[in-house]
């Protein structure tokens, strides 16, 4: 043991002189040098200008990410908001994301595929012939599972495929799936009460003279322009909007285009939802509730001199 | 009542007022092709002999009064504004139609009847086939069809419509941005107005003029200011925007005169928020949250903004490396290597082609004939 304890040190002293010595023999030895890690920029004397990449990477926050917040439909940049890095900008964790997704795939399964086994399909359990004599094989009811229009030996039955997932770890995916979409700038915050404007001589005209189709056709070419304009569109992956409520002409509108995009009800929404479409266009409101509903894990419900340990700050209006 | 004065009516009506339908004039006028919708001409039969009874004879009026067909226009010596002026136009189409600028389809006419036909005209002969008749797409298609998408139901964002994609004009946009974002600073109505909408039709060249002087991340603007800020600050309507016409050569020119000082310009909340609106309304390109963070400077936000140029194919990769140019046996292909481009190479392609048009089979693809269907049973597909 003692011997084998020499041995380490006299390693370690090796290569700790090997080190020491480096300095001097780096031009020589570099060249026969290679790491089997992923090779890292050499720093050089001149800064190298920032690329885009590497500014990113440089910010960290600390607190706080700065929420733009839009007009809708035109996208004028109205306000700014600032939160909680605990809300909007986690670290992508895909294994929560998956858990997520899968938990809400099983709980959304219907469940209802249901066969009939050979009780329980209809007729008379009389015994087709009898059991010896006949020449042939033996058999008891029709219903016998080997015949046609016998019962099903082992079919499906009704059934929860519902599984259970920690509501901390659903609400840290929610908040994981939004930060994600965040970082990656495909969340798009609008002002409350998000609609679609149309133009004025459609408005004069839709209710009552633009029928067989044509109000539908006309909706359908408008929310086309208005996603191609805004880059919403189906060339950038499709679009989800979510509003509190449902908003007549802005989903309309998304219904005469489903491959564009989908414009859903807070409700309605999953993580799934969130991670699917290129972009998600969501109101202030519609976030603000979807951050109160999964915090699960930043709340505690233990009170502490009469006050429980809230979560950090909703968004702060900064300007 | 004859419909045809009706239809004539609406006509005048048009003339009469070209100013304000200035914009639909281009367009095939709908009000004109208005009449009443008809209903099916084949009942009059089952009612004849009730009426013969109620009437005791020839019956006065149409067979059918909800049924109003085109008739032969009475012949009228009296000039067309005569015509006009002795009836007072009642047009039925509704304000809202009217009032509205949409290419509406007109109501649904109807073709008089063959029998009618034949009795005005002796010389009529039914058509055989539908040659030569004009093809009409479906309700679904009535806005794609030309001049039926008018200007009125374009939507404008607050961005701008033409993405600006070359760094440079970029440079100029967002140097403009900053200048006037300055210049309302030193007015000291920045904190006001940095959410607010600027006004688009701003100078650019007023803007670009003036000096920025920057001193340890903190600048001062050289020039005339509060022109500057008037300019972006006024209730001035909607101008077209002339300043967009900045060509890739005139922003470089332009950049050459600047010091590259102002990229330096330190950056805190309000300033981003507002060059990046800025930028979004002049350029179209609308800078991520999360990115814009990250920038510190104006260069980082320059840097943020700029598309990143396309990645080289591997085989463009190779050719500028020259990875095999000394070897005598590689050649590198940008695509893959056919059994066409084989026979290109060894020059049989040319005769390939003629010798399958000659027999009137595709030259390339399958033509009509289905695919391999065995190759489905293989791979599992059926």
């Amino acid at each position: 043991m003692a011997s084998k304890g020499m041995g380490c040190l006299g390693e370690a002293m090796a290569a700790l002189r090997i080190s020491a010595s480096k300095p001097a023999t780096t031009a020589f030895g570099r060249q026969f040098t290679r790491s089997m890690a992923t090779e890292a920029p050499l720093k050089e004397a001149a800064k190298p200008p920032a690329t885009a990449q590497s500014l990113i990477q440089s910010w960290n926050p600390i607190s706080t990410v700065p929420v733009t917040i839009h007009s809708f439909p035109s996208l004028e940049p109205r306000s700014l908001e600032q939160w909680s890095v605990q809300h909007l900008y986690l670290p992508l964790r895909r294994d929560l994301l998956h858990l997520a997704v899968v938990y809400e795939g099983d709980n959304t399964r219907q469940g209802t595929a249901s066969s009939k086994t050979r009780y329980d399909v209809h007729g008379s359990h009389r015994k087709l012939r009898p059991q010896k004599g006949t020449g042939r094989a033996r058999l008891g009811s029709k219903q016998s599972p080997l015949l046609r229009g016998g019962g099903k030996t082992f079919g499906p039955h009704p059934r929860d495929f519902g599984t259970r997932l920690n509501r901390k770890v659903y609400d840290k995916a929610w908040r994981t799936a939004l930060s994600y979409r965040y970082r990656r700038g495909e969340l798009i915050i609008c002002e409350d009460g998000m609609e679609l404007a149309m133009p004025h001589d459609f408005e004069l005209v839709a209710d009552k003279y633009l029928k067989d189709g044509l109000r539908e056709a006309y909706l359908k070419k408008y929310m086309s322009g208005v996603l191609s304009t805004l880059g919403l569109g189906k060339e950038y992956g499709r679009t989800l909007f979510v509003t509190g409520d449902r908003r007549d002409r802005l989903y309309e509108a998304m219904e005469q285009v489903p491959w564009e995009g989908r414009a859903l009800d807070l409700e309605d929404v999953d993580v799934k939802d969130l991670l699917e479409t290129g972009k998600v266009v969501m109101e202030r409101s519609v976030l603000r509730e979807m951050i109160e509903q999964h915090q699960s894990d930043l709340v505690s419900r233990i009170v502490v001199n009469g006050l429980p340990k809230g979560g950090p700050a909703l968004g702060e209006k900064e300007l | 009542m004859a419909r045809i004065t009706r239809m004539r009516r609406l006509q005048s009506l048009q003339l009469a007022i070209p100013s304000q339908c200035a914009a639909a004039a281009a367009r095939p006028s709908f009000a004109a092709a208005r009449a009443i919708s008809t209903s099916s001409p084949a009942q009059s039969k089952n009612t004849d002999w009730i009426r013969g009874k109620l009437w005791k004879g020839e019956a006065p009026g149409p067979a059918d009064p909800y049924t109003q067909r085109m008739e032969p226009e009475a012949q009228s010596n009296l000039p067309e504004e005569a015509l006009d002026s002795s009836r007072p136009g009642r047009d039925k189409t509704p304000a809202a139609v009217r009032e509205s600028r949409l290419a509406l389809p007109g109501r649904r006419t109807e073709a008089a009847a063959e029998k009618e036909l034949q009795a005005s005209d002796p010389t009529y002969v039914p058509a055989a086939d539908a040659e030569g008749l004009e093809e009409v797409g479906t309700l679904s298609t009535w806005w794609e069809q030309p001049g039926h998408w008018g200007e009125e139901s374009e939507f404008k964002g607050f961005g701008s419509a033409v993405k600006v994609v070359d760094k440079e004009v970029l440079e100029v946009h967002l140097r403009r941005a900053v200048v006037e974002a300055l210049a309302l600073k030193q007015a000291g109505v920045f904190s006001e107005w940095a959410t607010k909408k600027w006004s688009e039709g701003g100078e650019l060249d007023e803007a670009l003029a003036a000096q920025v002087e920057v001193q340890d991340g903190k600048a001062t603007l050289k020039g005339d200011a509060s022109a500057i800020a008037e300019a972006l600050t006024s209730e001035v309507e909607e101008a077209e925007s002339s300043a967009t016409g900045v060509t890739v050569e005139e922003a470089r020119e332009m950049l050459k005169s600047w010091d590259s000082s102002w990229k330096n310009i330190a950056l805190d909340n309000p300033l981003r928020f507002a060059l990046r609106k800025r930028l979004y309304q002049l350029t179209g390109v609308l800078i991520p949250d999360a990115k814009l963070a990250a920038a510190n400077t104006i260069k980082h936000i320059l840097t943020l903004a700029a598309r990143d140029p396309k990645p080289l194919k591997l085989a463009q990769v190779l050719e500028k490396r020259n990875a095999f140019g000394d070897l005598a046996n590689v050649t590198v292909h940008e695509r893959r290597v056919g059994p066409i481009d084989k026979e290109v190479a060894v020059g049989r392609w040319k005769v390939i082609e003629e010798e399958l048009k000659k027999r009137d089979l595709p030259v390339t693809g399958y033509g009509d004939a289905p695919r391999n269907k065995e190759r489905d049973w293989l791979t599992g597909k059926i």
